[in-house]
Order: structure tokens, then C-alpha cells, then sequence
């Protein structure tokens, strides 16, 4: 594993479905008031450039395949956060009995494989902002 | 003079940086800044005061909390990646034993245990039958409660009555209620 990989891990951000409270709240923890350039992290425009993907929503049937191939253009090693209720498990996307109604899947790890996962509706930016410092020690192990 | 107050603000920015700390920063008087009062964080239950009614269960929007009854327990389970901070389970607590805490940060990773918070309550057992049926702590404050709202007069003949049916299961109630006499109709 490179070092500069670690100390300065790229982030993109993928809007899966979802409400846009999460990525609201992200893109909060990406502006100077949290400041995560100090960690390195940066916000890039495309998935080839990405160490980290920063998921959110709860992934709509049409809108999978599409994830699936910006994990797949991700380049090794790298790393999958999940943010907010949605992207864990549905959340408010679900039915009454718990399952997910009949658009969505239900989370990121039905089509990608997720890392850490980030609870909240939405999460707070703190809250974010240590998910992926959790993700980066992961991202350092591989 | 939009320049002038963008100078300004440049200015304004070296001394008081917009930054907040952190992690773990100092501020006056919190060590996060950043928590605001009443924020709805990780919801905890409180072990002593829980009863295991599942008010919450019912009264949860978001089918994150659920229950299961194995082995004489009750097993109340919150799971945070289906939580909505919504805090109606601490609202509808009549125990107040649910509270939301100001802890924030959950990520959790694959594969670890921080994705629960769970509390578990002893069952009783019907006193005819044997099947665990109701929390032993729900029983005692079902009494307690009842006692304390009924009529006075009447509280001697259904502290009397609730001896003999509170710890027996529904199904073994209807069974021998009419022996047992102990049908509500007989005060009317």
C-alpha cells in the first residue's frame, strides 16, 4: 500500500437513489468548516481517480447497474462506505413489514461490497467525516 | 466594495479561522463544540428501568426496533442502520427507560457488533401451564399501576383477584375464569 494513498485518499461521491439529506450533509463535511483537506481527503469528479466511494441512498432497481460499474472502475485497492439508513438497509424506503418496497433494493451492499457503514438520518458531517477516517484504516490494511 | 468586504472576511479569517475542531477539540465550556442540545443520537436502553412492554416496538416508524421471546427472555433489538433518530420510542416510553444519547459517531464496519443495541428482560412463566408469556417486570408495574389508579374500595378485592390470575397466560385465563371467578362482570 502506498503511503500517499493513505494520507491523502481520494473520495467520490455516489448518489444512489435517497433524498439528498445525506449528501447534503456530506457535502457539509467536505466545506472548510470541517475541513477534511487536513486528512488529505478531496472531493474528484470521477470514479477512476477515487480510493474511497462514499455511497448514499437506497439504491433503485434501475439505477444498480449503474453502481455496479462505478465500483468497477474504481481502481484496487479501494474502499466502500455506506452513508445513512438508506444505504445500510432501505430505511424510510421500506415498507411496513421491514422489507424494501418493489423500486428500490435496499442498500449498497446488495450490489457492492461495503466496508463501513455510517448510521444516521441523516448522519451528522462529524459523523461522516470519522466513517471514512475508519475507512482509511481499513484502506491501509489492504 | 464587494472586493473590499471580501478583504475583509480574508482578514476577519486569519484571526478567527471558520474551522471547528475536530476531533476532540477544546471549546469554551464542551469539548464538541458541535453537539447542540437535544441532539438525537445513539438511543440506549436503561437496563433497571425497562420492563419489556415493547411500546417502542409498536410506536417505532422505521422498523428498527424489534423483539423475539427464546428461552424465557425477551429480546428488545434496535438496529441503528434502519434507526431514524426520530426519537418517538423515547417519547412513548411509559418507563422512560429509552433515551437518546449525544453520541453520533456509529460507523461500524463489516463484520462488528456496533450495528445493535439491545436489552434483554426475564420472562414469567404461567403458573398453570408453564409457557413463558409476559416480562416479569411488566407483571409487577401492571399491578402497581392498576392499584394505585382503582377506586379504594375496591382495592382489596382486586389485589385479591390479581393474585390469582396476573401470572397465569392469557389462554389459561380464559380457560379458568369462570372457576376461578375472577370475571369483571361479578362487579357490576
Amino acid at each position: 500500500m502506498p503511503k500517499a494513498r493513505v494520507l491523502s485518499p481520494w473520495i467520490f461521491h455516489l448518489h444512489a437513489g435517497g433524498c439528498n439529506n445525506c449528501d447534503i450533509e456530506l457535502l457539509a463535511a467536505l466545506s472548510p468548516r470541517f475541513d477534511v483537506e487536513r486528512f488529505g481527503i478531496r472531493l474528484v469528479g470521477s470514479p477512476r481517480h477515487a480510493d474511497i466511494i462514499v455511497a448514499t441512498g437506497p439504491v433503485p432497481k434501475q439505477v444498480a447497474p449503474f453502481v455496479r460499474r462505478v465500483y468497477e472502475q474504481v481502481p484496487e485497492p479501494k474502499v466502500v462506505v455506506a452513508v445513512g439508513s438508506c444505504a445500510i438497509s432501505g430505511g424510510v424506503y421500506n415498507r411496513s413489514d421491514g422489507r424494501p418496497s418493489y423500486a428500490v433494493l435496499g442498500g449498497v451492499d446488495k450490489v457492492i461490497p461495503v466496508d463501513v457503514y455510517v448510521p444516521g438520518c441523516p448522519p451528522k458531517p462529524e459523523a461522516i467525516i470519522h466513517g471514512i477516517v475508519e475507512a482509511i484504516k481499513i484502506l491501509a490494511e489492504k | 466594495m464587494g472586493k473590499l468586504s471580501s478583504i475583509r472576511e480574508a482578514f476577519r479569517n486569519l484571526f478567527k479561522p471558520v474551522t471547528i475542531e475536530y476531533p476532540a477539540g477544546e471549546w469554551p465550556g464542551r469539548k464538541y463544540s458541535q453537539i447542540p442540545p437535544g441532539l438525537r443520537g445513539r438511543p440506549e436502553f436503561d437496563e433497571e428501568k425497562c420492563v419489556g412492554c415493547t411500546a417502542c416496538v409498536a410506536q417505532c416508524s422505521s422498523g428498527a426496533l424489534s423483539y423475539v421471546d427464546e428461552d424465557g427472555v425477551r429480546r428488545v433489538s434496535l438496529f441503528l442502520g434502519q434507526c431514524l433518530f426520530c426519537g418517538r420510542c423515547e417519547e412513548i416510553c411509559p418507563e422512560e427507560a429509552v433515551k437518546l444519547t449525544e453520541e453520533f459517531e456509529l460507523a461500524y464496519s463489516q463484520g462488528s457488533e456496533g450495528a445493535y443495541v439491545e436489552n434483554e428482560v426475564e420472562l414469567a412463566q404461567c403458573r398453570v401451564c408453564g409457557t413463558p408469556f409476559a416480562p416479569v417486570k411488566h407483571l409487577d408495574r401492571i399491578r402497581e399501576r392498576v392499584l394505585e389508579n382503582i377506586d379504594p374500595s375496591e382495592r382489596e378485592s382486586i389485589s385479591k383477584d390479581m393474585d390469582i390470575y396476573l401470572h397465569a397466560c392469557p389462554n389459561c385465563r380464559r380457560l379458568h375464569s369462570y372457576e376461578w371467578n375472577t370475571h369483571v362482570r361479578k362487579r357490576y
